[in-house]
């Protein structure tokens, strides 16, 4: 069986993602945060900002494959999605993200190991590496998501 | 919040809060509370809001079936739910774009019904590179004050009298 470390390293193709109003709109009403800061143009221009920025949480929806990167590891594959759970999750941030902006990305395999769970005894530990670039190639966000994968 | 008939462009408008706060680093102190955040409680609606706004349409969090059978006991809220209302908490207390850098573990799940109250606290004040920053320990609690969402912040604040 191949061991799952060997895929440490890989790297998704670029993805990219067209951030629109309405997206932000969007993503700050399922969140409950009703910040004119986020949907209304006229407040936003009067800010500091200048104009509409996405919540601080917003990179998550920088999706790209990742399942299907997650569903190639080797013997940790098959347990995707039932036996996925988000462990971890930590956002840098560089700059705001606004309405307008092309985000691209690619997805790496940061680290592949194992861990005893107190609840579910051993686990599969991925983490992987998404830093994120405007269109004027400016690194707006990286975040780095730790997937547990239980096996029971 | 929990309203389903999508029109939710006038809620918008209604529930607007126009001030944005500022937090000056010089007023500021390590043992310092963040204000808290108290969520409304979490709806199934709300998490299938959020799938489709962040397009994580892992089943396991709307698809009762789904989720049984994975063995979760039933759907529950993405993670990141909980870390966008540390991010609110955060940016209600000190403002837009303040955050550097935010890192959570997710503890324990949040269900349909959960209310998630939001607080933290100042552990660190410091300058570093001509910048000044705070770090804070930020956390997620539901109504029976089970840690559901633990983390800190980085946080770089402006001085009084400088923009």
């Amino acid at each position: 069986m191949e061991d799952p470390r060997t895929f440490i390293g890989k790297e998704t193709p670029e993805f990219s993602f067209e951030v629109e109003k309405g997206n932000i709109r969007d993503f700050a009403v399922a969140i409950g945060d009703l910040d004119p800061m986020f949907y209304d143009e006229g407040y936003a221009k009067k800010t500091r900002f200048g104009g509409i920025i996405a919540p601080n949480t917003f990179s998550h929806t920088f999706r790209g494959e990742k399942t299907s990167l997650l569903r190639s590891i080797p013997q940790i594959g098959a347990r995707i999605p039932q036996k996925l759970l988000h462990g971890e999750h930590e956002i840098e941030y560089f700059k705001a993200v606004r309405p307008g902006d092309t985000v691209t990305f690619k997805i790496k395999i940061a680290d592949i190991y194992e861990r005893e769970g107190k609840r579910s005894g051993k686990m599969d530990v991925v983490v992987l590496d998404i830093p994120c670039f405007n269109q004027d190639g400016e690194e707006v966000v990286k975040y780095r998501q730790t997937f547990v994968i239980r096996r029971q | 919040m929990d309203n389903f008939s999508g029109g939710a462009d006038v809620q918008l408008a209604k529930n607007a809060k126009v001030k944005e706060k500022v937090v000056f680093f010089e007023e500021v102190n390590v043992g310092d509370q963040i204000t808290s955040l108290i969520k409304e409680p979490v709806t199934r609606t709300q998490i299938v809001r959020y799938a489709g706004a962040s397009r994580d349409f892992n089943p396991i969090h709307h698809d009762e079936p789904f989720a049984q059978s994975a063995g979760m006991g039933g759907v529950f809220a993405h993670g990141m739910m909980s870390m966008a209302f540390l991010g609110q908490m955060v940016k209600e207390w000190c403002g837009h774009e303040r955050l550097k850098k935010m890192k959570v573990r997710f503890i324990n799940l949040t269900r349909p019904g959960d209310t998630l109250t939001c607080g933290g606290k100042i552990t660190q004040k410091y300058q570093m590179g001509g910048e000044n920053y705070i770090e804070c320990e930020i956390f997620a609690q539901n109504q029976r004050n089970e840690m559901v969402t633990q983390g800190t912040a980085t946080i770089l604040l402006p001085l009084r009298g400088k923009k």
